[in-house]
């Protein structure tokens, strides 16, 4: 009997890994599949800004739109629901579990977390992004 | 193995085409995320399409901006028009004709010219435009006064720019000045000759290639890619080539296109002659100004070039002479060119032309004669003679019985009357006041009724007029021709004359009226003081054609009439509810014409 992560195991989703990277031992480009397809997917999502998909200036969260606007007690929570909103619009394979957003003012950064589980997976995944000023 | 799948390659959409290349992905790659808009390969199919939209959108349009028919920036239609010799037309200066005498102590005969230069001003909204003359004038004392007549000036300011010419036959001079009037070029080119002295001559503007010879002091104007305009000399085989090192000056006069129009007074700015107060200039008599314009747009370029192409620069067809006339006289609201065998009576050998100005009823004779001259004198065949008649107003007399539904309106019974006004105000406007135009009864009862809600139906009838001028004490036969089949007895004057000389009426002090006679015969009658009842005087006046139309009046000789401007208004009813116009005949309604009775349901 096959089991749901058996599925898991036959790649059931393969995609381009942006990076274009070269894997060594085919040398083709690196081909990300099943949970770390869907992470690349789900982090994608989030760390694109509004009105940078071209035809399609809904997609997107606020991520970076909320760096350059003071923050204050509700950027969390409009972060935390922006980003919600970006993965229940397009990314079906991802649920949600919940968003972490704390602010680290010594260092201006926002560290953001995203806990969520890829449909018919058991294992839940998590996304850890630092969004700091560079200068 | 080949693919025989059908692939969409025509689509300009980026939706579409993202689409395709979805489609393609789902069928040949090993990558199965290009549904999730977060994948790599969602990224990646974005950049295609995006960039397949781009080259699809960018080579349509570069194939539109090919064809004259829907090229839509205007450097791509004025390229499109000088491949087929056609030069848009520029703005146009308006023209005004003033006549003024200077008192003077001067002798007799002592000259006194008015410069190019001189400056006159006109005002028209508050804005003030400066009027220059197109050429030097000059007046000889009486010794009392220099008397200048009909002086022509143009709008705008004269402005010279002056080049260097490198010799070279592709050499190009660009005249970077929106507002210029491309007629009042002039160009000097000043050369040292081999004796040391210089030389200048005036080019003009080429108008037939074939007649060139190397020698020929002619230049092109084009129109370059940013609106302004360029002017190249011939090669040196078509057309003078100015020597290396010449000085090339360029004289040309700005204008304000149409705003200038319609200015009646003007005064001096700048002095005729230093000893001339400009206060002691009496002018006699002013044309008020016409003739300015816009610079051609790019609908007009579309057509005229095309145009311009088919006539080969000939009138030869009435099409071609409309053509020029549309092309050169833009002041015309609307044009009618007919030859002389479909004129009533036919007269071979002519062409006739009638104009209907964007302002006024009739252009001015000064105007015909420039037209005639200037458009039209070097481009017709030489046996044909154009002439230039005035338009014809068929005046619709209207008389409407309107009901309407108190309960349907807020509206009062005045109010519901002005928007049937107003309504018949903007048809006039909209289908009529042009050459070959058609009155409809049904679509104007149906306009009619569509003026206000409540208006629950109309009863309308039209009668046709026409205002006739007449020569006082004078014996002329005239014909009137309606050009619509005309009701039996429904022909008359409707109002009176005099005929105090006319010893076929008896030397009469009476007021004399016109009518046909239900048999195609012209009767002049009177009221009898006695008894106020008619007595015809004269049975036989002329002729009414029922079928044609056309009425003559002969051997009339009014002397005095009621109208002021001497003319006699005839009206008559026709056969057909719908009523035509030709030639130069243009249906008009006037707001004084129309008469409206509101009736309550």
């Amino acid at each position: 009997m096959i089991t749901i992560n058996d599925k898991i195991i036959s790649n059931r989703y393969k995609d381009i890994d942006i990076s274009f990277r070269k894997n060594p031992s085919n040398n083709d480009i690196y081909i990300l599949t099943d949970i770390d397809a869907v992470k690349r997917s789900v982090k994608t999502l989030i760390l694109t800004d509004f009105n940078e998909r071209l035809f399609n200036p809904k997609l997107g969260s606020a991520v970076y739109f909320s760096l350059f606007e003071n923050f204050g007690p509700e950027t969390s929570i409009l972060l935390e629901k922006s980003i919600k909103d970006v993965i229940s619009n397009y990314e079906p394979r991802a649920k949600i579990i919940k968003v972490d957003v704390k602010e680290n003012i010594q260092s201006h950064a926002l560290i953001i977390t995203v806990f969520f589980y890829v449909v018919n997976v058991e294992e839940i995944v998590t996304i850890n992004i630092n969004l700091e000023r560079v200068r | 193995m080949a693919d025989n799948k059908t692939r969409e390659i025509s689509e300009l959409d980026f939706e579409t085409i993202r689409a395709n290349i979805a489609s393609f992905i789902a069928n040949n790659s090993t990558f199965s995320d290009y549904n999730y808009r977060g994948s790599g390969l969602s990224l990646v199919m974005d950049i295609l399409a995006y960039n397949t939209h781009y080259n699809a959108v960018y080579l349509n349009m570069a194939l539109n901006e090919n064809f004259l028919d829907t090229a839509q920036l205007r450097s791509s239609v004025v390229s499109i028009a000088k491949n087929l010799g056609y030069t848009p037309r520029s703005k146009k200066s308006s023209t005004m004709v003033v006549s003024f005498s200077i008192p003077t102590t001067d002798a007799a005969n002592t000259a006194l010219t008015l410069n190019k230069s001189v400056k006159f001003v006109g005002e028209r909204d508050g804005t003030s435009f400066i009027f220059q003359p197109q050429e030097a004038y000059t007046a000889l004392s009486t010794g009392s006064q220099y008397t200048f007549n009909n002086v022509f000036l143009k709008e705008g300011s004269k402005i010279t720019i002056q080049y260097t010419s490198n010799g070279s036959s592709t050499e190009k001079f660009y005249i970077n000045n929106f507002n210029i009037d491309t007629e009042s070029i002039e160009v000097l080119v000043e050369e040292n000759s081999t004796s040391g002295q210089i030389d200048t001559t005036t080019y003009s503007l080429i108008s037939d290639i074939t007649t060139l010879s190397p020698e020929d002091t002619h230049y092109y104007l084009f129109e370059s890619t940013d609106k302004n305009y360029v002017i190249q000399f011939g090669d040196g085989i078509l057309g003078r080539k100015p020597l290396a090192g010449s000085t090339v000056s360029i004289t040309f006069q700005t204008s304000s296109g149409d705003a200038a129009n319609d200015i009646t007074s003007i005064s001096l700015l700048s002095t005729i002659s230093a000893t001339i107060p400009n206060s002691t200039v009496i002018f006699n008599s002013i044309v008020t100004s016409y003739g300015g314009d816009v610079e051609e747009d790019i609908d007009s370029i579309r057509i005229n070039a095309a145009n311009n192409f088919s006539t080969q620069g000939r009138a030869v067809t009435a099409d071609d002479y409309k053509f020029f006339l549309e092309r050169d006289y833009p002041q015309a609201d609307s044009i009618s060119v007919w030859g002389g065998q479909d004129n009533v009576p036919p007269i071979y050998g002519k062409v006739f032309i009638s104009f209907k100005p964007k302002k006024g009823f009739y252009i001015t004779n000064s105007v015909k004669q420039e037209i005639l001259n200037n458009i039209i004198k070097n481009k017709n065949v030489v046996t044909i003679i154009p002439e230039i008649i005035d338009p014809e107003y068929i005046f619709l007399l209207i008389n409407i019985s309107a009901v309407f539904d108190p309960k349907q309106t807020l509206l009062s019974s005045s109010e519901v009357e002005n928007s049937i006004r107003q309504n018949i105000t903007l048809y006039n406007a909209e289908t009529f006041s042009k050459f070959g135009t058609r009155f409809n009864y049904s679509k104007f009862l149906y306009m009619i009724d569509q003026s206000e809600n409540s208006i629950v139906s109309n009863y309308t009838t039209i009668k046709l007029k026409k205002n006739i001028p007449v020569y006082l004490e004078t014996t002329n036969t005239y014909l009137i021709n309606f050009q619509n089949a005309i009701k039996e007895g429904s022909f008359k004057s409707s109002n009176s004359f005099k005929a105090e000389t006319d010893s076929s009426l008896g030397l009469s002090t009476s007021d004399f009226f016109i009518e046909d006679d239900y048999f195609g015969k012209l009767v002049i009658y009177k009221y009898s003081a006695a008894d106020g009842k008619k007595i015809i005087i004269k049975n036989d006046s002329g002729e009414i054609n029922y079928i044609t139309g056309l009425v003559r009046l002969v051997d009339f000789k009014p002397s005095q009439t009621v109208n002021d401007d001497q003319t006699i208004d005839l009206i008559c009813e026709t056969k057909d509810y719908d009523i035509i116009s030709l030639r130069n005949n243009i249906l008009t309604i006037l707001d004084s014409d129309v008469s409206i009775t509101m009736k309550v349901k």
